[in-house]
């Protein structure tokens, strides 16, 4: 077993050094477990996290196995919502520029207010303006009709 | 029953709302003592793990603020 891992009883209790997993990462992974366990936040002498993690249901019915997996299921979780925060900032910038252009493709007026109204806005409305221009550009004469582009000249069979 | 909650990990909005929430099942009291809030919670015969699923409460209440 795990040194970071402790079975007394009915209870699992984990420890977690806080350098490694910040509390919002264990907040996440805790909150999965709150339907079917008891769960109690503590800290250590050396202030690593104590989870202290308790089944719902009566100790008889839980083997010492399941308490092993139990404790393994959360650590995995950990892992989960520590790589979901590191991908969350990572992505921020970008989901913020989605959520900006969106808004301003839908309402361009938004623009004339003076606290939205910086360097990145004019930059995403430049961009917005490009796309425009791109988009009525036709160098392979797509958008010109068939009859209009070739008459009504049919293929002979 | 007594409850011992580091501050560091519930916050102190969540710890008031649950007391809010729970007092109407059962007498309750919390005091701050030495970076811990400690709650005094009475027991209910219908529900055998009331200090348990107060910790819950407030532990889903500080996730979610």
């Amino acid at each position: 077993m795990e040194k970071n891992i402790t079975i007394t009883g009915n209870c699992v209790q984990i420890s977690i050094n806080p350098k490694l997993y910040p509390i919002e990462v264990i907040y996440s992974a805790s909150y999965v477990f709150l339907d079917k366990y008891y769960i109690l936040l503590d800290e250590d002498h050396k202030k690593n996290v104590l989870v202290h993690i308790k089944p719902k249901k009566n100790k008889s019915e839980i083997s010492e196995d399941e308490m092993e997996a139990l404790a393994g299921d959360f650590l995995n979780e950990l892992i989960n919502y520590a790589d979901y925060n590191v991908r969350a900032k990572q992505t921020q910038k970008i989901r913020e520029m989605l959520i900006q252009r969106s808004i301003i493709t839908n309402d361009p007026e938004i623009l004339k207010n003076d606290e939205l109204n910086d360097e990145e806005f004019n930059h995403i409305l430049d961009k917005l303006d490009e796309d425009y221009d791109e988009f009525l550009d036709d160098p392979k004469e797509i958008a010109i009709p068939w009859e209009e582009k070739y008459g009504n000249k049919t293929k002979d069979k | 029953m007594v409850i011992s909650l580091k501050e560091k990990f519930y916050s102190k909005e969540a710890v008031m709302k649950s007391i809010e929430d729970f007092k109407a099942v059962t007498p309750i009291k919390c005091v701050s003592e030495d970076g811990s809030f400690i709650i005094h919670i009475s027991k209910v015969e219908d529900v055998p793990n009331i200090e348990e699923e107060f910790v819950n409460y407030v532990l889903a209440l500080t996730q979610t603020e």
